[in-house]
């Protein structure tokens, strides 16, 4: 299993999230943890918004508020073995292109990465 | 050469060939393409050469409605106008401006952005700004660091400004002062406009000053040029003839008031610094810069009026008060002063503002207001010192202002991300798609138009596409009272375009 380090800029300096495997082992289901990692979103907010719009996103859309549905929806048409980040990536550019959008506390996301947010706010509860 | 009309023994009578009533931006215009020509001109000032407080007064009106500024504030009533005190930002109309847009009741000008383009050709002399060219391409090799968001050209385009830095009062008062068949009559309040027995003719116009004097002013040819919320006042306001004013028999002088929204609207956060100077201006420096127009085809497709966004700090722009909540002094130097201080105060609040935000911006829209009828100047009960009733402004928005904000800053946002820029964030009383009313801290931008607006069919207009008021064949409205829409840029450059173009029209009459 892979372990991913991160690091969110925030307005108090450097914060290092480590994304344990832990998480990965709570909910036995096997995937990627970068999919939880909406890449370009960690340019901008700390881990405390992403966590926020993460349970906004859980109350807006309550049928998706598992772990297992989230990234079931997250890895749709991903085939097997492919770089998780980039895919995320392109699927958040095409999310833009097709007005696939969603409005959370005023930020106009891709569901993609709102996804994303809901599955690391989840990750980060447990 | 200048006459002060408190001095004048009282009831005299001034004649001319052409009186124009109103000596600011529209007046002076069109003033100075009269000197050494055969003909007197009379040009007439309500105020002096400086800022008089009782004159000033005049001015003082009612708001209901979306809050306002004070009409006593909102313009200034001395030789040059309000370029006393504008920022000078000059930008043409868009082609899409001028068109009937079926999804924005009551647009569709009777002539096309070609018919001025010559105009605003001098128009651009008169306010000296650069040459007429506002293409991105011309100015991008002019000026350097000119890089623009790599954004989809087809949804949204660099719309240029240039900026002018004249105060007509300064600029022009030599010149004015100085030509032989102009004659500047200051402290010469229009308060009444008299016709011939069947209005189809002026004959002649009252002015008054507080010095208790009295002057009656006669002339071939009579051009209002006094802004939008005075020159309907003043049309209304001469009702002994017509019981609703001249110009008004169909009950259209001073509605489809329009003003610009100007809101912070949005911020950007950039996923990292992107250099450029393209955006940002500073008064006194910058020639040249760009806000983010969306393209017509857009506009169309999503039915929304147009608008441009610009660019300020959001570690300054997040501590800035609204205009609207500063500028609420009647006394236009009070106010300017209280909203200078304002943005002192939040640059100084901003030094404390470190880290993400630090490549984030307050977004800002200037937009035109979609004509509506119920927005409008009309005449108070209460009357000035002149004896003149006063104008009662009740500005009134519409669901159609409000959908095209929240839509083109949607667009905006898809835009930005998928140039891999950054994220915006609307702000909060944009969210509910349900909510079609504005907050009181919606800024206009002291952009007063459409309140003599032109149509061919004097049943939908005031004025004709000559500037001439409908029936009447010697009485002609200059400025943005005549605009059918306000498009997205300031109006200063556009209103002297339509001037100098009346102008012309009214050199044809006489010659």
């Amino acid at each position: 299993m892979k372990r991913r380090q991160f690091i969110l800029k925030s307005a108090g300096g450097l914060a290092v999230v480590l994304m344990p495997a832990l998480i990965l082992q709570s909910c036995k289901t096997n995937y990627d943890s970068s999919l939880a990692l909406p890449q370009q979103l960690t340019f901008i907010w700390d881990v405390e918004t992403m966590i926020a719009i993460g349970n906004q996103y859980q109350q807006k859309f309550p049928a998706e508020n598992k772990e297992r549905k989230l990234v079931k929806l997250l890895m749709k048409n991903v085939p097997e073995n492919n770089d998780v980040p980039i895919n995320m990536e392109d699927k958040v550019i095409e999310d833009y292109k097709n007005d696939n959008t969603v409005l959370l506390d005023g930020w106009i996301l891709s569901v993609t990465e709102a996804r994303q947010c809901a599955l690391f706010s989840i990750t980060h509860s447990n | 050469m200048h006459i002060d009309a408190r001095n004048l023994a009282n009831n005299s009578v001034i004649q001319g060939d052409i009186c124009i009533i109103g000596a600011g931006t529209a007046g002076i215009s069109i003033a100075l393409e009269w000197i050494n020509t055969p003909y007197k001109v009379i040009l007439l000032e309500g105020g002096g050469f400086e800022y008089d407080e009782k004159v000033q007064e005049l001015y003082n009106g009612k708001t209901t409605g979306q809050k306002y500024y004070p009409l006593k504030s909102a313009r200034l009533h001395y030789f040059g106008g309000t370029t006393g005190h504008w920022a000078g930002m000059c930008a043409p109309f868009d082609e899409i401006d001028f068109k009937k847009r079926d999804w924005v009741p009551n647009s569709g000008w009777p002539i096309n952005r070609k018919d001025l383009d010559p105009y605003y050709a001098r128009a651009n002399k008169t306010v000296q700004v650069g040459p007429y060219n506002y293409d991105f391409d011309y100015w991008q090799k002019e000026l350097p660091n000119l890089n623009p968001f790599p954004l989809d050209k087809n949804v949204i385009w660099d719309k240029m400004w240039q900026f002018s830095q004249a105060r007509y009062g300064q600029l022009y008062k030599d010149n004015i002062v100085k030509a032989k068949n102009i004659h500047l009559y200051t402290y010469a309040n229009a308060v009444d406009i008299k016709a011939n027995d069947n209005i189809s003719e002026i004959n002649n116009v009252v002015v008054k000053n507080y010095a208790g004097k009295t002057h009656t002013v006669k002339a071939k040819h009579f051009i209002m040029a006094c802004g939008a919320i005075q020159n309907a006042r003043m049309l209304l306001a001469s009702n002994s003839q017509a019981k609703t004013g001249l110009g008004n028999s169909n009950d259209i002088v001073g509605r489809y008031f329009m003003e610009h929204l100007e809101l912070h609207a949005a911020e950007l956060w950039m996923l990292k610094p992107f250099p450029t100077d393209l955006y940002q201006w500073k008064y006194g420096e910058t020639k040249a810069y760009a806000e983010l127009a969306i393209k017509e085809e857009v506009q169309a497709k999503e039915k929304i009026t147009n608008g441009t966004v610009s660019f300020s700090s959001l570690a300054s722009g997040k501590h800035q008060k609204s205009r609207m909540e500063v500028w609420q002094e009647t006394d236009p130097r009070e106010s300017a002063k209280k909203l200078f201080k304002s943005w002192d105060e939040a640059a100084e609040l901003a030094k404390n503002e470190k880290g993400n935000i630090e490549r984030a911006f307050l977004l800002q829209i200037r937009i035109e207001q979609s004509p509506n009828p119920n927005s409008r100047v009309s005449l108070d009960t209460e009357k000035d010192e002149l004896g003149v009733p006063r104008a009662h402004l009740n500005w009134e928005l519409s669901a159609l202002d409000k959908k095209s904000i929240r839509k083109i800053f949607h667009i905006l946002g898809q835009q930005m991300a998928i140039a891999g820029l950054g994220r915006i964030k609307i702000n909060e009383y944009l969210r509910d798609e349900n909510d079609d009313t504005f907050p009181d801290t919606t800024n206009g931008g002291w952009h007063h138009m459409g309140t003599t607006r032109m149509s061919e069919n004097p049943k939908t207009g005031v004025v004709d596409p000559n500037c001439q008021v409908h029936g009447i064949t010697n009485l002609y409205v200059a400025g943005s009272g005549c605009y059918v829409t306000s498009a997205a840029p300031n109006p200063t450059l556009t209103l002297v375009a339509l001037s100098l173009r009346l102008s012309d029209f009214v050199k044809s009459k006489l010659s």
